[in-house]
């Protein structure tokens, strides 16, 4: 990663929130793109090793993505995420519930609002999630994304300040 | 009533505190004096702390001084870089896509 781009990560607790932020070294076009096509998606989407499998995807308002994450081991977590909102090349919105393989929600979800900004040649996207509970955010880590590693004060101190 | 690392670190003073404390364990005038703060706010964010299980104090003589448990802070630090890391993950490999298509569009 170019370390000139900014990542900004910060969990608010007190308000649900969950706020990324991250330069991308493209223009709008691309990134948005990158964000809103079931092909290009499926590229980033999962972190490795997990795999991203769309089984449907239509964006406009009202549309669904459909998709999984994919385990090495290949166990399959479905979640459906319901687009509530769409300007086009600036922001959109979608309610993301994790479901099973026939489509059934668990209800309630988390509030995605993803805002997309161009400045010379550099895109910024603004990702805010709401959860109304805790236990969602953490049972978003739970779908499989567990890893050893050896946590610091110094992160910490990075990461909330 | 039973707090949660997390209301702790919602706060931006109580972090600083956290943070300060961190680094060698102090005193609620010092940190009042630090903070540009009275000592009855700071008492507050320090109960909040207390409650949450996240700092020790000590008398020394005649003064009180706080000190951070790490090993509780370090279940906030892990379960927030779990989170983050999936983030990070999942941004380069954003970056490595981005550049692929650039160059496919030359």
């Amino acid at each position: 990663m170019n370390s000139n781009l900014l990542f900004d990560f910060i969990v608010d607790k007190e308000n649900k929130t969950v706020t990324v932020k991250r330069e991308f070294a493209a223009n709008l076009d691309l990134v948005w793109d990158a964000f809103t096509k079931q092909e290009l998606l499926d590229q980033w989407w999962a972190p490795k090793p997990f795999l991203s499998k769309t089984k449907i995807m239509n964006f406009k308002v009202g549309g669904r993505r459909f998709y999984a994450m994919v385990s090495p081991e290949g166990q399959e977590n479905w979640a459906i995420q319901k687009y509530t909102s769409i300007s086009p090349k600036t922001n959109f919105k979608f309610l993301n519930a994790f479901a099973d393989k026939d489509e059934n929600p668990n209800l309630p979800g988390s509030d995605w609002d993803l805002s997309f900004s161009e400045q010379n040649g550099t895109t910024t996207v603004h990702i805010s999630i709401y959860n109304d509970s805790l236990e969602r955010m953490e049972k978003m880590i739970e779908m499989g994304f567990k890893e050893g590693f050896t946590a610091t004060l110094k992160q910490l101190e990075l990461l909330i300040k | 009533m039973k707090r949660d690392i997390f209301q702790a670190i919602a706060d931006p003073t109580r972090r600083a505190i956290l943070v300060m404390i961190a680094a060698q364990a102090l005193t609620p005038n010092v940190l009042a004096e630090e903070f540009d703060m009275t000592r009855q706010a700071v008492s507050k964010h320090i109960k909040v702390l207390k409650e949450c299980d996240l700092i020790d104090q000590k008398q020394e003589g005649r003064e009180i001084y706080y000190q951070l448990k790490i090993e509780k802070m370090k279940e906030v630090d892990q379960w927030i870089e779990q989170f983050r890391k999936i983030w990070e993950t999942r941004f380069n490999q954003l970056d490595n896509v981005l550049l692929n298509l650039k160059n496919t569009k030359k």
